[in-house]
């Protein structure tokens, strides 16, 4: 069975995190396409581009905490607050694992909490479980189909 | 003109107020007796003045302060003040009462419109004035006089004198002021080694991931075709890595505790313990240690904290433990003003030279591969306790197992066991 294509705003500030994750994925064989936002502000630009490449609606989004300019806390009240995207799942995936940051990150919308791994392998089962979980749940359609 | 040919007349009310200040301004007790022989002395205000006079004329000259009498009749420049003013502020009696503005010209220029607005409300309250000013003295050195002042009314009520001490506090204020600055300094810097620790862990973290991922990808990629050494170093690599993260991660830990302000609340130490029992199963269960305990009290202290304080010293004790296996006991007793726990252990015991270097944070007297740990376990539980204003310390001998005693005082009652 083909795995459906999953669109995933990857929104990231550090450039080792956004190439290991494409590694995992590539090496897992997973369906996706990543657009890269390094903070909220590029992230913002990106939802709101009329890029027909699927920009405007990923399916889900990879969000880190700890980004310059605007953080990923901030982003993820902007996001959960604006009817264009408050239904579009979003991972918080950082290095904090701050019991209060995952309170938050529950209250304000985000679907998952998840705690960047250090090792190669714990990342590699990540993404594997992580694409496999996200394409197989229904995801809402309120947004323009790609 | 004496004042017995002034008052031979009948005598008026405006007669016992003259007669009242010349006994306030009078510089010794015979004065005031000589006065209180005119016509006008026979009014009970005067008698009752005089008497009063009488006794505190004594006091007043042994005080370690300032009195001082004022007549409103004067407009407050008719003045009586004691021999202390010379010590204390450097002018004598008489260029005091001379000078008849010194006084005000003396008080502090940034106190002045305080004490007009504290001088009218003892007026019109009838209150005790009851303020700190400052004064310069002649050396021009600053001097606090904490001043206590009341009106003298006649029968009518009629404001007749404002009189009172003022107490030399210069030196109790400095200090105060000291502590004050010291403590606003320490806060400031408190809270920025506390920013600096959580952000700098933080940041540190990201570039630490990448180090571990990317030789762990090399390994992976070409690993095969290394000579066993090359492989070695890149194992130090990341063993060394590994070691780095888990400091990060301890550093974030420490600073993170007490960022907020203690919740205290009503807390069963009892089961406290259990649930720390719980959490430790594993490391009880490998070990075969038994852990036995006192009654414990009901005390009011912050339940997280005070959960992660026993759970650091409980499993200190099951992981530096000796040969035997771990026998921890816990115990309970209540002194004068606090309550006092203590963590005993049969296990390898602690060189007592190092009793207070144990709480310092990353400090460690062991090699990490003979006790694996980041060293910050006790300075934690150092924070935690000076949190809630105890003590902690330790008493051991090396292989003789070790008890840690802390302390935390009773805040809003004694508790309960």
């Amino acid at each position: 069975m083909i795995p459906p294509i999953l669109h995933v705003l990857h929104v990231e500030d550090d450039v080792g995190d956004i190439e290991m994750f494409r590694i995992a994925a590539d090496r897992a064989n997973v369906g996706a396409r990543f657009i890269v936002a390094r903070d909220g502000e590029e992230a913002l630009q990106a939802l709101n581009s009329n890029d027909p490449s699927g920009a405007r609606c990923p399916h889900v989004i990879l969000l880190d905490l700890n980004m310059p300019r605007r953080d990923g806390r901030m982003l993820l009240t902007d996001i959960k607050q604006d009817p264009r995207w408050k239904l579009i799942p979003v991972l918080v995936y950082t290095t904090s694992n701050d019991p209060q940051d995952i309170s938050e990150c529950y209250s304000k919308g985000a679907s998952c909490y998840i705690v960047k791994p250090s090792e190669l392998s714990e990342l590699q089962l990540l993404v594997e479980s992580l694409f496999a979980f996200w394409g197989m749940v229904e995801l809402p359609r309120s947004h323009s189909a790609t | 003109m004496t004042s017995e040919e002034k008052f031979s007349s009948p005598a008026t009310p405006e007669d016992a107020a003259a007669i009242l200040r010349q006994i306030a301004r009078a510089d010794s007790i015979d004065r005031v007796n000589s006065l209180a022989k005119s016509p006008a002395s026979s009014l009970p205000v005067v008698q009752t003045m005089r008497m009063d006079e009488a006794r505190y004329r004594m006091l007043i000259e042994l005080l370690p302060a300032v009195t001082f009498m004022a007549s409103f009749e004067e407009g407050l420049n008719d003045v009586y003040v004691s021999p202390q003013v010379e010590s204390i502020l450097g002018y004598t009696q008489q260029e005091w009462v001379e000078d008849p503005v010194l006084w005000y010209e003396r008080l502090h220029p940034d106190d002045r419109n305080r004490w007009n607005k504290e001088f009218a409300q003892t007026v019109a309250f009838a209150t005790t004035l009851r303020s700190a000013y400052r004064f310069l003295a002649r050396d021009g050195r600053t001097v606090w006089l904490h001043t206590e002042a009341r009106i003298i009314r006649d029968e009518r009520g009629v404001p007749l004198f404002i009189q009172g001490i003022g107490v030399d506090v210069t030196k109790m204020k400095e200090a105060e002021q000291s502590t004050i600055e010291y403590a606003d300094k320490l806060e400031r810097t408190n809270r920025e080694l506390e920013q600096f620790a959580y952000v700098a862990s933080h940041d540190l973290q990201e570039p630490l991931r990448s180090i571990t991922s990317y030789t762990q990808l090399i390994l992976q990629e070409f690993g095969s075709s290394f000579t066993a050494e090359t492989r070695h170093y890149f194992d130090r690599v990341v063993e060394a890595s590994g070691r780095l993260k888990n400091l990060i991660q301890a550093l974030l830990e420490f600073s993170r505790v007490g960022k907020g302000d203690l919740k205290l609340e009503p807390t069963r130490i009892d089961s406290i313990l259990n649930q720390v029992i719980e959490n430790l199963y594993a490391a009880i269960t490998e070990s075969n240690a038994t852990i036995t305990a006192d009654p414990l009290p009901l005390i009011f202290v912050d339940r997280t904290y005070i959960s992660m304080l026993f759970q650091n010293l409980i499993g200190n004790a099951i992981k530096f433990r000796s040969d035997r296996p771990p026998a921890i006991h816990i115990s309970a007793t209540h002194e004068h003003d606090c309550w006092r726990f203590s963590v005993r252990d049969n296990g390898i015991g602690i060189d007592p030279q190092y009793k207070d270097k144990i709480f310092i944070i990353f400090q460690r007297l062991h090699t990490q591969e003979r006790y694996p740990g980041t060293g910050i376990g006790l300075a934690v539980s150092k924070k935690i306790v000076d949190l809630h204003r105890g003590k902690i310390w330790l008493e051991s001998a090396h292989g003789e197992g070790s008890t840690f005693y802390f302390e935390i005082p009773d805040r809003f009652g004694r508790g309960v066991i």
